[in-house]
């Protein structure tokens, strides 16, 4: 407890310390995106980094060395870009698919990580590179991008009794953004031909921010969540191509979540959660149908602790994947939906993405 | 067997567009179709000078316009739209959730803003006197040769190279006439514009603020290689035994290819605004009939040959 006391105290500190934030990298767990972006109370250190700390407190030791994931976004439009005309440096094809994605939004998302979880402590190294489209829907051009991430943290169980337990945790992360300025296609092209060339990354921001969570977990299987997300004050930010610095606010959202998890016959597991996101976000227009965008929820069926078959609704947008588990290789593939509007709806883009990582 | 059926039907649901559930299944109504218009105000006097660069921006372009009507002027315009406006109104012509119908019974749809409908005449009206000024201004970047003090195989070069700047100038009439036609005519026809003609207006403002813009940075770029004293001293310097299609082929090189390089830029400037602005163009059942750069390109090469 005393233990307990102090890192709370240590956490605490810091946010003071450095209360400088805004949307930071947060490369969220596959489990948690697979199944509608729920699932925050659910077992799992994987999603104590970046959805609820409180989880960090679920296994003694836990290493992932490395996570390997790419994603394509706009998976169902770039499908129908015909491809074999790269070859003929014969681009238009892929211009008009690509002058279709409105808004600033990833295509390619190569990212890699590796985590260690000791006796509640969490230390993360998360990257990503890929390329965003330019915005605007407008133009053809592609943005590379390059995010790097670090998270620290620790998460404590309490046993109240034998049938409740009390998990809290807390995680820092820092993160940094390089972006290029647009590029089109046959430059992009020609970076990976004989020609050669560069793309010019430049830093655009530095962010720290902090996480806190809670779960509630009973015998039965029924667990309850709250996380505070991405506590700061908003961080400057230079734009790539004016260099004017643009001041961000911080994406705080408080999340509560509760889910439901048991294995019958010792080959089946089930789980179910349904989550509630951004409160805050809600009480500002508490309709109906905001209520259901806020809404999350998903189910994941384990068979012979190998398999998972996953679905779920994040806002009313589905999303489905699979895991393979072989001893320490874990192999996902997850289809998921986001929206990138302002108004649900107008601009959902749909991403697919396939995970091989190693878990010790 | 219902958690079975549950995925099931999920899978069924995630047709290859994506599409939220809750609106797909009529549960809840999407949020209405709404495009912030973007006017302003401005006193302007008859002679007045670069009132829509003003609007446009601060540019050392040397295009202008001028009023000489201040009668059809009452002062109020169409700002040029900032990217994230452009953007939300992308993201509105293309939202997922609303059918094609939908669309186009939005666009189809009178403006009842008596100020709006002011400034859209005021805008296209100050474009269209502005007309001349425009092509003049776009072609006004290529530099002109003086034949008269030419040798024999200069003349025949320089000559090559001012029909092809004839032969912009008349693709810019086309190209302009080809932008501003089809609006004049549903403005001059309709005291009711809907809101398919303001985002036609709009997407013009932010054409030509597009134009200036990129025209600007790449015309500095390409004369840098083109000014007319590198181009005379690259020809006499040429092999004098070269003939007529060698010249021709080393022109391109310092001087065709520079100057395509300007249009290709201005083009491209154009050709963003036009990817909606023709994606638009349905709902007048016809065609604005704008080329693509490469066809651009091969016919002013072609043409030239």
């Amino acid at each position: 407890m005393k233990r307990f006391l102090t890192f709370l105290l240590i956490f605490i500190l810091s946010f003071s310390l450095f209360a400088v934030s805004f949307t930071s990298y947060r490369p969220l767990d596959r489990e948690y995106r697979a199944m509608g972006s729920s699932g925050m109370s659910l077992k799992g250190v994987g999603k104590g980094f970046y959805t609820n700390p409180a989880a960090l407190s679920n296994d003694k030791f836990n290493l992932v060395l490395p996570s390997l994931e790419l994603g394509v976004g706009s998976f169902s439009d770039i499908i129908t870009i015909p491809f074999s005309s790269i070859k003929g440096d014969d681009f238009d094809s892929i211009n008009a698919v690509l002058s279709k994605l409105t808004g600033t939004i990833p295509i390619l998302d190569l990212k890699a990580s590796s985590s260690l979880v000791l006796f509640g402590f969490g230390v993360s190294f998360d990257a990503s590179a890929g390329l965003y489209t330019s915005g605007e829907g407008l133009s053809v051009g592609l943005i590379p991008f390059m995010k790097v991430a670090g998270s620290l943290g620790y998460g404590h169980g309490f046993d109240i009794n034998d049938n409740l337990r009390i998990e809290l945790g807390g995680v820092a992360h820092t993160s940094a953004f390089f972006y290029s300025i647009p590029i089109g296609i046959e430059e992009l092209v020609g970076l990976f031909s004989s020609s050669g060339g560069s793309i010019g990354l430049k830093f655009t921001n530095f962010t720290f921010s902090m996480d806190l969570g809670t779960t509630l977990r009973l015998q039965n299987g029924l667990s309850f969540a709250l996380a505070l997300s991405d506590m700061g004050t908003g961080t400057d930010s230079i734009d790539i191509i004016t260099g004017d610095t643009e001041k961000f606010e911080s994406d705080f959202t408080i999340n509560i979540g509760s889910g439901w998890e048991r294995v019958f016959w010792k080959w089946f597991g089930v789980k179910a959660s349904l989550d509630f996101c951004d409160v805050v976000g809600f009480a500002r227009d508490a309709t109906f149908a905001n209520f259901l965008y806020h809404t999350n929820m998903g189910l994941k069926l384990n068979f012979t602790k190998g398999l998972g078959l996953m679905c779920g609704l994040k806002g009313g947008y589905p999303s489905l994947g699979a895991d393979l588990k072989l001893w320490v290789i874990d192999l996902s593939v997850l289809y998921t939906m986001d929206e990138y509007s302002e108004y649900v709806g107008y601009n959902p883009r749909d991403t697919l993405s396939v995970l091989l990582r190693l878990e010790f | 067997m219902k958690v079975l059926a549950f995925i099931l039907s999920l899978f069924l649901l995630v047709s290859c567009s994506p599409e939220n559930l809750w609106q797909k299944a009529g549960v809840v109504e999407p949020k209405t179709m709404t495009i912030s218009p973007k006017t302003g105000g401005a006193e302007e006097k008859e002679g007045k000078v670069d009132v829509v660069r003003s609007f446009i921006g601060d540019r050392n372009s040397s295009i202008a316009f001028s009023i000489d009507k201040p009668e059809a002027f009452n002062g109020s315009i169409l700002y040029p739209q900032s990217k994230e406006e452009a953007e939300a109104m992308a993201q509105t012509l293309n939202a997922k959730c609303f059918s094609q119908e939908k669309i186009k019974e939005f666009l189809s749809t009178s403006i009842e803003d008596k100020e709006l409908v002011k400034a859209m005449n005021n805008t296209v009206f100050l474009l269209d006197s502005g007309r001349t000024t425009i092509i003049h201004g776009i072609v006004g970047f290529l530099p002109v040769f003086d034949v008269d003090s030419a040798d024999e195989k200069t003349e025949e070069i320089i000559k090559y190279y001012n029909s092809l700047r004839d032969n912009i100038s008349q693709y810019c009439d086309d190209f302009i006439s080809g932008l501003f036609d089809p609006l004049l005519s549903i403005l001059s026809t309709s005291s009711n514009p809907t809101w398919g003609e303001y985002i036609k207006c709009q997407l013009m403002i932010n054409l030509f603020s597009g134009v200036l813009e990129g025209m600007e940075k790449t015309v500095n770029e390409a004369l840098s290689l083109l000014s007319s004293e590198e181009l005379n001293d690259y020809v006499f310097n040429l092999d004098k035994t070269a003939d007529k299609k060698e010249l021709e082929e080393n022109l391109e090189k310092v001087g065709v290819v520079a100057l395509l390089n300007i249009v290709d830029g201005v083009v491209s400037s154009v050709l963003s605004p036009i990817a909606v602005y023709n994606s638009i163009s349905y709902s007048y059942g016809k065609d604005i009939g704008l080329m693509s750069v490469s066809d651009i390109m091969s016919q002013l090469m072609g043409e030239n040959k």
